[in-house]
This record gives structure tokens, sequence and C-alpha cells, in this order.
């Protein structure tokens, strides 16, 4: 443990920080470490959490104290400067990742922009720059990208597809089941339980980030393509006026059909109107145009030069009014989109709120927490911050009630209440009811019957299982588990709690640590985020 | 249900990770059965036959386990009434669904009518999933068995598990893979008879061969033991050196070549026994403090094993000049004298005889200059018997060591029992007939006796080895048993 006195936290600063996706990821990264070594109810976080109610009340913000994502924040911060996280700090990583690609695209933009336009403002005397030539190179693709864009959100909008779904991640999303599909079937089986339970539980998290980050991160790249966008056009106004202003350009437009100049008269007019309020001068006039329809055979000796010059202003402003100021209106609103995302996660996954409990839950524990050995005794010095901290924060607005589910055996041996009582310690929640599961003279039927009438209670959005551990996750369990979960609610929670096997005394085992590597992998597979495994322990009451 | 195959066919089934690999491992003395303290090991049935001279007496088939046992009761109590082969028909309806395939490998085997051992673990208490099992099973309708199989040493729940398996099937065993006999394996296969008449006779000669085949093990140990006797008692090394200072080096690296060259003659015999109880793959882990781990010439090994000083003086009386004349004068000495010398001399002599372990070196002047150096044989009469103790050690250790144990166990309580250790040998337990019969073998060997006479007491002394070895393997308590 470091020295917590030495720890200048960056929220001592009295602006509190906003989220940003490299906080989000090395949040996440953190939380998950600490879920996975079983160490989410371990007093730190409670010192954690005092340190920062202590600075709000001195920095005199207090009525934030209580939000969560202020308060994660500021464990992230001190997480950051432990083992795991203080090592590799995966958001800053990724960050410095998305920077690099940044700055090769801006080149990559303003390069394209250059090249582009220059070749084709060539002009050797003889042939004129086409006018529509240039314009449909140029801006065509943005316009038609720009389209698609606006039907996507259109789309998006009105609920016909969901805003993270795109083109892209189903496409990942398909390249990865077929993966998993494939190595079912040919390498699974030869390969060893141990592997495979690897395997699935890796493709599992893999997979399972996403929903959390893929808005964010679809934000993120479209910021990216807005502002190659950007960088284009802005290298294209450049290049043409750098090109215009120190040598000799000419434009000309040209068609096989029979038009006249009043009719591309109308089309620039109609195409110059955004800008023809302030600056009406800037489209060409009639003779102007007339003046610059090249016909090959004769050739542009007989042209004049002010009207073949007269098309550049158009065009400039063209560029920057359909390329440039579309891909900088929608570059903001990429940003935009991203911060708002940001700011508007909850953090209330399962595990985010497993932290927040064992934040909120004072100490008054003197030996071993629920899940083994004590953890290295806190010093006298933060025994005495326990002692200043205010008694439990908010969050009791609305009692968390959940629902638990347990065998018939388990049930038979074990109390209500001590597992009611041991739930509330261990996760906050508050269980309402019960639900024994069928036994073998049942059907599974059964069970569902039970559960339908109290499917839109509040208790049904928590749930929590009683597993007794030497039992091995057997496919027909998950495929329950999994069919249970998509009955919840989406932001509905389950918890998987794992007991021992049942000793003299009424004590039960400690359960063994492969029979929690295989649930916990097993149920990791599952790719989701609001279902977890732990350890309980319970004191049975009968034998 | 009729029984199709002549050959007694056993299906191993039950819930994953309750070790019916591992009994499939014991019984069929297979240890390249994949075994694993994951569940889910096996994803595919397999047939284990067991041969015995290249004919197959009886086979096991080891299946991954139910995935899905809810699922199948439910289907098989409602199109119970409408069929009889309900493990066929749930196939045929439900097998293409990829989710069902460790259920369908595990069923298949059963729709051929063979017999069920249904493994359990005896140390954890019984759920409602082992209730639907058992259930399955029963509505198979075929011959089944219950095998309680105890993963740890906790036996509190054994009873109600025999109570719950009592009302499906025909018969219930306690066998623990891990620590079954040979004869464990016999009652084992003693008791299938019982759950289907018609493989009565089948079984009944599948025993029969497993009989003899034990046997004939056991005659061949003893042949290997009669060789490590003689390997052992005429290992010598020599060599000429015609620089006398290099004397002492010289004595000191013959005696490291000696001494090495009995180490492989031991470890090769010790391989040999090995193999003939089919334990390829992995080594066995010999309990940490059995005697076995000192080396052949250290104190420990010499006091814990071999004959006691009472009987040494009288079977060195045996062999007599047998290995001592054929030496040389100083030790021919000692061995003449050691049955006229008086008791109290004689038990200064057995203090000689037990501290001298090592073989004597020699020196002799050569005709054609320089010195020959020879290290051994060695003539101490206690030393073959040593050799025997070590030898039946192993063996006691190998052919009652199950072959699902031969990876490396996860769990601490059955290493803790295998914790024996061992007081004495066996050939201190001898009767003086049968020392004597041994050391007649010695003494015709040690003084190299013409063929016929060495032929006659090697089969007298292999008759008595085979008896010595057949009681160490029948003995239901092995070594780790017995310490408990
Ligand atoms: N101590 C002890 N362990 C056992 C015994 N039998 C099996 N085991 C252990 O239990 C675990 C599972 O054994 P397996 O034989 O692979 O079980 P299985 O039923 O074939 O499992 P699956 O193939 O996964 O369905 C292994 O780690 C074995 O070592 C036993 O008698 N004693
Ligand atoms: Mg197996």
């Amino acid at each position: 443990m470091l020295p917590q006195a030495t720890i200048k936290s960056p929220s001592n600063s009295n602006a509190p920080r906003e989220w940003q996706l490299e906080d989000l990821i090395d949040f996440d990264f953190a939380l998950e470490s600490a879920s996975k070594s079983g160490k989410i109810s371990d007093h730190q976080h409670r010192e954690a959490f005092l340190q920062f109610q202590k600075e709000n009340d001195r920095n005199g913000t207090k009525s934030n104290s209580t939000e969560r994502s202020k308060a994660f924040r500021y464990w992230l911060d001190k997480q950051r400067q432990r083992p795991p996280l203080a090592d590799a700090l995966p958001g800053q990583l990724f960050c410095r990742g998305i920077r690099t690609l940044r700055t090769l695209i801006y080149l990559a933009a303003l390069l394209s922009g250059t090249l582009m336009t220059a070749a084709l403002l060539r002009y050797d005397g003889t042939q004129p720059t086409n006018v529509a030539g240039f314009l449909s190179l140029l801006l065509g693709g943005q316009l038609v990208l720009l389209a698609a864009t606006g039907a996507g959100f259109l789309l998006r909008r009105f609920g016909i597809i969901r805003w993270e779904s795109g083109i892209i991640a189903p496409g990942i999303h398909f390249c990865l089941n077929r993966c998993v599909k494939w190595i079912q079937q040919n390498v699974q089986e030869k390969s060893s339980a141990e592997s495979r339970l690897r395997m699935q539980a890796f493709l599992g998290s893999v997979t399972r980030k996403h929903s959390h980050y893929q808005a964010i991160i679809l934000g993120i790249l479209s910021t990216l393509l807005q502002s190659f966008g950007i960088w284009f056009n802005v290298a294209a106004v450049a290049t043409t006026l750098f090109l215009v202003t120190v040598s000799d350009r000419a434009f000309g437009w040209q068609s096989s059909l029979n038009l006249s100049s009043q009719e591309i008269h109308h089309v620039t007019q109609r195409i110059a109107s955004p800008w023809s309020f302030i600056l009406p001068s800037i489209a060409p006039t009639i003779t102007e145009i007339e003046g610059s329809r090249i016909f090959l055979k004769d050739g542009i000796k007989t042209l004049a030069n002010q009207n073949l010059v007269s098309w550049w202003p158009f065009l400039a402003c063209s560029l920057l009014v359909y390329g440039f100021a579309p891909r900088f209106l929608l570059w903001l609103g990429s940003h935009w989109f991203v911060r708002n995302r940001l700011n508007q996660i909850r953090f209330d996954s399962l595990t985010c709120d497993r932290l927040w409990e064992s934040m909120n839950k004072q100490e008054l524990r003197t030996s071993g927490s629920a899940l083994g050995k004590p953890e290295n005794p806190p010093p006298p010095l933060e025994m005495v911050a326990l002692q200043e901290a205010p008694p439990m924060s908010e969050e009791k607005k609305e009692e968390p009630y959940a629902l638990v589910i347990v065998e018939p055996e388990l049930a038979k041996r074990s109390s209500q209440n001590k597992i009611d009582t041991a739930i509330h310690e261990l996760i906050g929640w508050t269980v309402s009811r019960w639900i024994k599961l069928p036994d073998e003279t049942q059907s599974s039927a059964v069970f569902w019957e039970q559960v339908e009438p109290i499917r839109n209670e509040a208790s049904f959005e928590r749930i929590v299982l009683i597993q007794e551990a030497f039992q091995p996750p057997i496919r027909e369990t998950i495929a329950w588990i999994k069919e249970l979960r998509a009955t919840q609610a989406p932001n509905g929670k389950m918890m998987i709690y794992l007991v021992g096997r049942p000793k003299e005394a009424g004590r039960r085992q400690e359960v063994c640590e492969t029979n929690h590597q295989v649930w916990t992998q097993s149920v990791d597979a599952l790719h989701d985020n609001n279902l977890a495994v732990s350890l309980l322990e319970i004191i049975d009451d009968n034998e | 249900m009729t029984t199709s195959s002549p050959i007694p066919t056993y299906t191993v089934v039950g819930h994953p990770n309750e070790g019916k690999s591992s009994v499939v491992a014991t019984l069929t003395e297979d240890d390249t059965v994949r075994i694993s303290p994951i569940p889910g090991e096996t994803t595919l049935s397999r047939e284990y036959p067991v041969q015995i001279d290249g004919r197959t007496v009886i086979q096991f088939v080891d299946t991954p386990g139910f995935q899905y046992p809810r699922r199948i009761l439910e289907w098989f109590r409602e199109e119970g009434s409408n069929t009889s082969n309900l493990a066929e028909a749930f196939i045929a309806s439900q097998g293409t669904d990829p989710d069902l395939s460790h259920d369908v490998q595990l069923l298949t085997p059963l729709t051929h009518g063979c017999g069920i051992i249904y493994v359990i673990d005896g140390s954890r208490p019984i759920s409602s999933t082992d209730r639907i099992e058992m259930e399955i099973l029963r509505l198979t309708g075929n011959p089944r068995m219950a095998i309680i199989n105890p993963k740890e040493f906790q036996e509190n729940y054994i009873s109600q598990w025999k109570s719950a398996c009592a009302k499906a099937f025909n018969s219930i065993r306690i066998f623990d893979a891990h620590q079954a006999t040979y004869s464990e394996r016999i009652a084992l296969l003693e008791s299938l008879k019982g759950i289907n008449q018609d493989w009565e006779a089948a079984l009944a000669s599948a025993i029969e061969a497993f009989e003899s085949d034990w046997a004939s093990r056991i005659h061949q140990v003893s042949g290997i033991l009669c060789e490590l006797i003689r390997s052992g008692i005429t290992q010598a090394e020599s060599k000429s050196i015609f620089n006398l200072s290099e004397e002492e080096s010289a004595k000191e690296k013959l005696q490291k070549k000696y001494e090495n060259a009995l180490h492989s003659v031991e470890k090769e015999c010790h391989q040999s026994i090995r193999k003939l109880f089919k334990h390829n793959i992995f080594n066995i882990d010999i309990p940490p403090q059995s005697v076995l781990h000192d080396e052949l010439f250290t104190e420990r090994t010499w006091q814990v094993l071999g004959l006691s000083k009472k009987q040494i003086v009288s079977t060195a009386a045996v062999i007599g000049g047998g290995l001592g004349v054929k030496i040389d004068l100083a030790l021919a000495g000692l061995s003449f004298g050691v049955f006229t010398l008086s008791g109290a001399i004689a038990g200064a002599t057995t203090a000689w005889l037990r501290g001298e372990k090592l073989a004597r070196t020699t020196i002799k002047k050569q005709k054609i200059g320089g010195i020959k150096i020879t290290v051994g044989p060695n003539t101490n009469p206690q030393f073959p018997f040593i050799l025997i103790d070590r030898a039946m050690l192993y063996f006691q250790h190998v052919s009652n060591w199950a072959h699902a144990r031969s990876k490396p166990t996860s769990s601490t309580t059955s290493t803790a029992l295998q914790l024996a250790s061992v007081e004495s040998g066996f050939t201190s337990h001898w009767s003086k007939q049968q020392r004597d019969t041994c050391a007649q073998y010695i003494k015709s060997v040690a003084a190299d006796a013409p063929y016929e006479k060495q032929a006659e007491t090697e089969r007298e002394c292999r008759k008595m080895l085979e008896e010595m070895l057949f009681e160490i393997s029948k003995s239901n308590e092995p070594t780790s048993k017995a310490a408990n």
C-alpha cells in the first residue's frame, strides 16, 4: 500500500474533472481486476470514499459528495497510483493510439486535399479547369457521404435502427460469431476442458465490453472522420487561393447539350444562395458564364481572360459552404455526442453497485471479510478517518429489493434470514422474495410459473442465485441463467453466489479454487455486464 | 431390452467431473484416459476394451457428463409410453441440437442395451439433479449399477447416496477410483455379474482371464527378482593400472562405477515391474518418506530393510562359502567362521555384516606388471535381501497404484494418506524355510554352481517369491491404507 499522505490526488483541484474515454477504460480495467481478485469488498475502497468526502467538505462542495460518478472518479485517481493500474494504464495507451491516428488523419487529409486540388487546377494555356468536374470531384463524394450520414441519423432518430448499430459493429459481431462457431466446431472437441473454458471466457469478455463503449467509440471514429473532411476542405480552399494568387489559372464549362448560359446561371445562383445574402457578388454573372463556355474545336483563344478567371471565388465559396461547413458542424456534433455519452454513464452496472456498496458500508468488521482472509489491517491514522466518517450516504431513495433463487436442497438446509443478511452485507440488496427451484418431481415450467407474476416487481431487477459450487455449471444451468437474464429488464442485475459443500456443525467448506474459477469462466462466457459470480459464506441451520 | 453384444459392455455415466474417466482408467488399467479437475474434459464417448491375449473380454465406455438432465427427463416422461428404447427415440428426435452433443454422446451407447455404471462422488450431498439423472437411467431400462467414488475422504454422505440409489439401481458399490486395488477391481467385476444374468458366464470368464493374467504378471515379477539377485551379487568392476600413484583415484572411480552399475540394474528391474502393471506414461510418486527414496547403500536402507541380526547369521550359514570362497580368503574365513564362533563374537560379526555394506576392493599384482583393482562383487549376505526388499516394496506400490491416479492429484487429502512409512521390509518376516530357499539360490549363483543346480534353486526360489508377491498384491490393504 502506498503511503496515503504523499498521494496528490488530481481531484484536489476544485473543478471536478469530467470523465474521458481513457478514464472510463481505466475505470473498467481497475474495477474488473478488483472483482476478479475478489478485492471488491476491500476496505481500501471505503478509505478512498472517506477521503473523497473529507476533501469535498474542505472544498465546500458538499452537495456533490454523494454522486457516484464523482466518487468513482476519485476512486479511480487513487487506483491509478496502485500497482495493477499504475504499471499499465490501458486508457492512456488507447488514447495515445487515438491521438497518433488523429495526426495521421490530419496529414492524410491535408495531403490529399492539396494534391487533388492542384491536379484539378492544372492549366497549360490550352485547357481550362472544368468547373463541373472540379465541383463534382471535390464536393460530390462528400455530399454523398453527407447524405448517407443524414439518412443514418434520421433512421436512428426515429428508432428504425439502434444508435449503437452501424455497418461496422454488426460486421465485427458477425465475424466474431463466425470465429466462435468455427472454434467450437473444430478446436474445442480436441482441446482440454480447461483451455476450452478459458477460451470461452476470453471471447465472452472481449465481446462484452462493446455495449458500453460502442456508441462512444463510434462517436470518436466519427469525430476523426469529420476532422479528415475539415482538413481536406481547408487544404482544397487554401490550395485554390494560393494557386490563383501566384499563378495563371483558367476555368470554363462545357456541355454537349444545348444548354444556354441562362440555365447555367440559374444553377449557379441556386448554389450560391446560402451566401448570396451577404456576398451576392460571389457568383459568375451571365456574361461571365457566357464568356467561359468552351468549345473544344474553337480552343480558348477567343475567350476573354477576365471571364475565364471569374469562377474561382464561386468555387472557393462552394468548398467552404458545402464541404467545410457541414463537416465542421458534424465534428462539433460528434464531439458533443461523445461528451454527452460519457457524462450520461450512470455507473449502475452490477460491479459498480458492488463497489459502491463497499464504499458506503461502514466498517464494523473486526476480522476476515466474507471473502476469506483479512487484508492487511488499516494503520491507526486511517482508523481515525473511519470514526470521523459521516454515516451511510444517499441511495436510500428506493429500497433495492432483490429476489433470491435457491436449490431445494439448499433451502432445506439453511435459513432464509441468515442468507438475507449476508446478501445485504455484501451488496446492499434487500431480499424481498424467495423462489425455490423445482426439484426432480416438478417440471422446469414450475419455475417460470412462479416468475411470471413477479416479473414487473422491483425485486425482479436484482436476482441472487445461491449455488453450490461443487455442482459444475452444466449447459442446462447456463442456458437457464441466460433465459432468466433475458426476462429481466435490460438493466436488471444478477449475482451468483457460490457456497461450499456442507460440513458438520452447519458450516460449509470454503469453495475450492477450481470450482470458483470454473463458474467464473462459464459466466464470463455469457458476456453479460450485469451478471457476476462471487462467494458467499453461509451457516446451515439443520443437520 | 436385448443384449446384443456377446462381450460384456458397460457404459460409465454420471454428472460431469464425478470421476467417470477415473473409474474407467482404473478398471481398464489405462493411464492414457484423459482426466482433469475441470468438468467437461471428456467430450466424446470412447470404448476402452480390456484385452487379454488379444481377446476382448470386457469393455467399458467412457462418456461425457450429463449437460441437459432435466430436458432429457422431461422428454422421457412425455414420450415414455410411446417407445421402448427411450434413449434411441430421444437421439432420433433431439439429436441434431448441437447443445445436446454431450448428452447424445452419453446416450448413444445406451441404445445398444449395454450395462450402465453410474458414478457419483460420495463426498458431497445428493441434489435434485442427481435424482433426475438416476431417473433417466432407470427409464432407459438398461441393467445398471451405481458406483460411489468418494473423491474426498468424507464418508458422511455415503449412506444418503446408498438409500437414494437403492430405488434405481440393481447394485451399489463403493469403489474409490484412486485407491482401488487389484482385489477391489475383481470384486467390482464380480458384482457386475448380478446386474445382468445374460453376461454372467462371459463375466466369469473375464474374471478368470483377469486372474490368470495377474498370476502371469506375478510369475514374471518373480523372474525379474531372481535376475536382480543374480546381477546384484555378481556385479564387479575391475581395472588394471600401471602407474601406482594413481591407485587411490582409480579405486575411487571404480567404486563409483560399481555403484552406478548396481543402480542401473536395480532401476531396470523396477522399470520392468512398472511396465508389467501397465504404468507407462507417468511416474508414480513414491510416498515421500518411503525408504525407497534412499539410495541403496545409505544407513537407513540397511537399518530398515533386509534380515534381522539373528536371521542373517543363520542365513549366512546356509550361503556358507558360496559367497565367500570364491572371492578372497579374508572373507571366506569370516563366512566360515560365522557359525563356529561363540555368541559374543557372532554379535561382533553381525555388526560387521551390517556395517560393511559396500563391496570390498581387492588388489592383485599382475604378471605383466602393474596391478589389477577389482571392486565387488558384494559378498555381504545381507545385500541380496536388501535388493529383494526394495524391489518388493516397489512392486507393492505399483501393483496397487490405481491408473486414474497416475497424474498428480489436486486434492491434498489423498496425498496425505499416501504418506505411508515403511517400518521394515518383507524378507525379515519370511519363515526360516523361505529364507533358506532364497539363500540356496544365492549360494548357487555366487558359487557359480553347475547350470542344473542353479536352475533348480531358481525354480524353488521363484515359487517361494511368487507366493510372497501374491500375498502382497492380494492384501486388501496397500501401504497407504495400512498407515491409517
Ligand atoms: N481424490 C480423488 N479424486 C478423484 C477420484 N476420482 C476422480 N477424482 C478427481 O476428480 C476429477 C475429475 O475426474 P474425471 O475422471 O476427469 O471425471 P469425469 O467424470 O470423467 O469428468 P468429465 O469427463 O469432465 O465429465 C479429477 O481431478 C480426478 O483426479 C477419487 O477417487 N479420489
Ligand atoms: Mg471424463
